[in-house]
């Protein structure tokens, strides 16, 4: 049996990410709001010399995930707003892919658009996400109209 | 984004920190100097009426300038059009007006961006301020867009 190692997130929803999508853990960046965009990524938050986008869903949270979206030509990097610190986990064979009963309330979060896979964490299925398809017009927009049903956790 | 290579004048709109190419600057006023015909604000630049805008810093808002805003300049905003003819068709009220130089420009992402944004880039001053590159084109564009879905007025105010 193997494992692998997943960073385990909190954002408004707990998420897993493959170790090589996870960068650099982020605490006190320097940030500049951005009029006029698109309501999920409404800040740019100055990182290595470059302006990566910033996906809030979790109020502004200092706490920011760099994060790997390299199949994002236009914009290979992109910062996650956390609700608490990542930690990374290790998970084996039997954990991975669980399956979700049809219309399981998990299946109907936006997350789920953007899951290579599942895994099954402390009696919780966790969807893998790739940060490449969390930058998709699609995704966006389903998150907006899903935060839209219940902003608090929006900014 | 502008291809733009000149030196760029900065404005200030309440929070939002604007460079725009130097020479689409045609005309810079002070509230003294703007006139009302029916409500309209506008300044005069060679014998014609330029209406007078106001826009937030959240540019959620844009509205025909209002008297006593506490707004310090009025600029005069222009454009060659194809024949090289240069075109004066609104004014904008701002806080401040300052010249900046050449500027590097940085991207915004394109999957942030809003149809008929006028925010086509960022850039960092000589003070390590941060703020956005637009031009009168991008800026109309987002004025005409504003404008037709939130007053339903398509008699567009702009001179020419």
């Amino acid at each position: 049996m193997t494992t692998t190692t997943l960073w385990q997130v909190e954002l408004d929803f707990p998420l897993a990410l493959l170790e090589p999508s996870v960068v650099e853990l982020v605490t006190a960046g320097e940030e500049l709001a951005v009029p006029y965009c698109h309501p999920m990524l409404q800040s740019l938050l100055l990182w290595r010399g470059h302006w990566i986008p910033i996906l809030r869903t979790v109020g502004n949270s200092p706490t920011l995930l760099i994060v790997n979206a390299m199949s994002s030509p236009d914009c290979p990097y992109l910062a996650l707003a956390m609700a608490q610190t990542p930690g990374k986990c290790s998970v084996t064979d039997a954990q991975f892919a669980p399956s979700l009963p049809e219309g399981d309330k998990l299946t109907r979060s936006p997350w789920y658009q953007c899951a290579l896979s599942a895994v099954a964490i402390d009696a919780r299925i966790i969807p893998i996400i790739d940060p490449a398809l969390c930058m998709t017009n699609d995704f966006l927009n389903t998150l907006y109209q899903h935060y839209r049903k219940s902003p608090s956790s929006v900014r | 984004m502008t291809s733009y290579n000149g030196a760029y004048m900065g404005i200030q709109l309440d929070t939002l920190y604007l460079a725009l190419p130097g020479p689409q600057i045609s005309q810079i006023n002070l509230p003294s100097d703007v006139h009302r015909h029916l409500e309209m604000p506008y300044v005069m630049l060679a014998q014609r009426r330029i209406p007078v805008l106001q826009v937030d810093a959240r540019l959620s808002r844009v509205s025909a300038a209002e008297p006593n805003s506490g707004a310090n300049y009025i600029i005069s905003l222009a454009y060659a059009d194809a024949s090289g003819t240069l075109l004066t068709r609104f004014a904008l009220q701002v806080d401040t007006v300052q010249q900046l130089g050449a500027l590097q420009h940085r991207p915004i992402p394109v999957q942030m961006q809003r149809r008929n944004s006028p925010l086509l880039g960022i850039f960092t001053d000589a003070a390590k301020r941060h703020g956005f590159i637009t031009d009168v084109q991008a800026l109309e564009r987002f004025f005409n867009h504003h404008i037709e879905i939130h007053s339903h007025d398509h008699d567009y105010p702009m001179a020419g």
